[in-house]
């Protein structure tokens, strides 16, 4: 994957280069406006990560421009500015995501894997991570071929932690794929869902797959990993 | 601090004083030339009318002295009437007596014969001919075959008197018309003057310093109605500014806590070599920190939107039942885990107007807040209610939990404002701005928020919203 950041704060934009190198991807970083303009149109980018204070041109200016000058990549926007409005407008001017500051790596990164995923490709109806396995077709879930018994919310929280095997999934993003609602309170809404889910999927079987990320979220082993055993 | 008031210069033609000064000079003037126009003619009528009460007099006159002297012969008769017409020589009267051939038998000397056609018209009521104005009249039959007579008297005086009359008029009128808006024009500015003092105080003003207010002289005039407004309007502003730098001091204040933990974290850690688990283990208290800060920054967003939210975008009929429904299967997890029984019961054709999102914020902060204060074993009920006295949607979430004292019970909306009792449980202590939020939220929708506790028996909140009147689902 090759990002193309935008972002003029040079302690963030340090540490968000760091980030997507070592998660992979290739990351140019342009730190004003008429740069990014300019790297956007003659550099070839899967996804454009853009700030909207930036010296020398504004963002949202930067991406009506290239818009206007027939650029299709996918552009997400990483903003202060959180208001309603002000993530329709950035919508509106052609933006294919918004992000508020302060936000959660992982989050960055899945959403940008989700940006640049092919429009076409059809979700499987079949996710295998390791031993486990979903069905979605008839909502059945097994490990190591023994059926295990899942509530409807559990089951959508393995689904979710089945697409994005292998990577951090965190709180918020689970709980706006569950209730497509940002709940901002202390009150940790989703770990007791995922707590019986591990109690469900781990319980009794050899190396655990559910993984608490402290600080950071949940992750579930990719089907490369060995499952340690204990 | 002296401030010189900046007032935009107002062209003349539009200042409201001399529009004033117009209006008023427009109004006397037409006043006052009815009224003269009215005297005059009075005066007119009056005059007029004089000389006709002392022509009939004098019809009356001419016939008791034909009556009278009918039988001494008509040289009596005129040498009485002649008499007559000498006395009332300045008024050039004249009286002729005529007869059956209606030829005049005789005529006083000073009458202006020529001017005065033979036949007059016979009239109770004097009538002008020429300048003169005449009466005629039948004579009582009489040995000497008079039979009408004709007096009559110049209106030469009559037309002195009401050519200074309308002289008089004539002045006063163009005096007036030269006075009134030069007088009208002071009067206006009289009261425009304290106009122009509040404009000065007002463009005095500085949102720093919202000490100073208008004068008023305490006589309830327009002036002192307008003065009071303003000021009410600056104290208002006042107090909103006040609210805001407070909200400013106290959100800084709650960031501090989190930043100095941060801060001493990393120093300490930082202070002398340690195993590597350790540093992961501080980095991970750090994001978690990040975390309560991420939250608390929301918050103040969340709170500072909800007081400027009205007229804003995002507005639509909501489904209140759907929103609650929501927020309580979100929290049903929690709850069952905390070993606490949420009952609902909803109407599900409630609609209120407003922003779902916003809303939203105010159910799951309500059940948040009544799961986080319930033991386990305990239970929330939750009801959705249409109000039909009061035509409002009605929302109560009660709880069997710890309650609130009654100390507690009125700040519990403040901002930042945490209960004791949060302490005595473990991490779950918020931000302090749960329910602020919620206030603010609620009554940016027109609605209100209260709450019953009673200590070691339970909460109940209760939110009512006015109902949407359009159903768009």
């Amino acid at each position: 994957m090759q990002v193309l950041l935008v972002e003029d704060d040079p302690s963030l934009g340090r540490s968000l280069q760091k980030g997507l190198r070592e998660s992979g991807a290739l990351c140019n970083w342009s730190s004003d406006g008429l740069t990014g303009h300019d790297e956007a149109m003659t550099q070839w980018a899967d996804v454009i990560v853009l700030d909207l204070l930036l010296p020398d041109l504004p963002g949202l200016e930067l991406l009506k421009q290239i818009r206007s000058e027939g650029l299709r990549t996918p552009v997400l926007i990483l903003s202060a500015q959180g208001s309603v409005d002000e993530r329709v407008t950035g919508l509106q001017h052609g933006a294919d995501d918004y992000m508020v500051k302060p936000f959660a790596f992982a989050e960055l990164l899945a959403r940008l894997q989700a940006l640049t995923r092919r429009k076409m490709e059809v979700p499987p109806q079949r996710h295998q991570a390791g031993p486990l396995s979903l069905d979605l077709t008839v909502r059945r879930v097994t490990r190591e071929g023994k059926e295990i018994d899942l509530t409807p919310t559990e089951f959508s929280v393995l689904e979710f932690l089945m697409r994005h095997q292998g990577q951090v999934v965190t709180r918020r993003m689970l709980c706006e794929h569950l209730w497509q609602a940002d709940w901002e309170g202390v009150t940790n809404v989703v770990e007791v869902h995922v707590s019986r889910l591990r109690a469900k999927i781990d319980r009794g079987f050899n190396g655990p797959l559910l993984q608490t990320i402290r600080g950071r979220g949940y992750r579930l082993k990719s089907t490369g990993e060995s499952s340690s055993p204990g | 601090m002296t401030s010189v008031a900046k007032v935009a210069f107002v062209f003349p033609i539009r200042s409201v004083r001399l529009r004033i000064a117009l209006w008023n000079t427009i109004a006397v003037s037409a006043a006052v030339i009815i009224a003269l126009i009215t005297l005059r003619q009075t005066v007119h009528w009056a005059l007029l009318n004089e000389i006709d009460q002392v022509l009939s007099e004098d019809g009356a006159e001419v016939r008791l002295v034909v009556a009278e002297l009918a039988t001494d012969g008509l040289e009596a008769i005129g040498e009485e009437l002649s008499r007559k017409a000498a006395g009332h020589k300045q008024h050039r009267w004249f009286v002729r007596l005529l007869g059956a051939d209606n030829e005049a038998a005789w005529s006083s000397q000073s009458g202006p014969d020529d001017e005065i056609p033979q036949s007059l018209p016979l009239a109770a009521t004097p009538s002008t001919v020429g300048n003169c104005r005449t009466l005629s009249g039948m004579l009582p039959t009489n040995s000497l075959g008079l039979t009408q007579f004709q007096i009559g008297a110049s209106l030469d005086q009559f037309h002195d008197d009401v050519v200074v009359v309308d002289r008089l008029v004539l002045i006063i009128v163009a005096v007036m018309i030269c006075l009134a808006p030069l007088f009208g024009f002071w009067l206006a500015g009289l009261a425009t003057r304290r106009l122009e003092e509040m404009t000065a105080t007002a463009a005095s003003l500085h949102p720093s310093e919202m000490t100073e207010r208008l004068p008023h002289r305490g006589i309830g005039d327009e002036f002192d109605q307008l003065a009071v407004t303003f000021n009410d309007l600056l104290d208002r502003l006042a107090a909103f500014l006040e609210e805001r730098r407070n909200f400013l001091a106290d959100a800084a204040h709650e960031l501090r806590t989190p930043l100095a933990a941060i801060r001493s974290t990393s120093e300490v850690t930082l202070a002398e070599d340690r195993p590597e688990g350790v540093y992961r283990g501080v980095l991970e208290q750090i994001i978690e920190d990040c975390e309560a800060l991420e939250v608390l920054v929301n918050q103040v967003l969340l709170l500072s939107e909800a007081v400027a939210f009205e007229g804003k975008s995002g507005i639509e009929s909501v489904p209140w039942s759907d929103v609650i429904r929501k927020s309580i299967d979100m929290f049903a997890g929690v709850a069952e885990a905390r070993d606490i029984r949420i009952t609902c019961s909803t109407d599900s054709t409630i609609n209120v107007l407003g922003s779902r999102r916003h809303l939203s914020q105010v159910s799951n902060n309500l059940i948040d807040n009544a799961i986080k204060y319930t033991q386990p074993g305990g239970r929330i009920d939750i009801t959705t209610l249409r109000d039909h006295k009061s035509g409002a949607a009605v929302l109560k979430i009660n709880d069997d939990g710890l309650g609130i004292s009654a100390a507690d019970l009125p700040r519990i909306f403040d901002r930042f404002f945490r209960a004791d009792r949060a302490r005595h449980r473990d991490s779950t202590h918020g931000t302090g701005l749960g329910l602020c939020i919620c206030k603010s939220i609620i009554e940016a929708h027109r609605g209100t928020i209260s709450c019953e506790s009673e200590l070691g028996i339970g909460s109940r909140f209760i939110v009512t919203l006015p109902i949407s009147k359009t159903n768009q689902r």
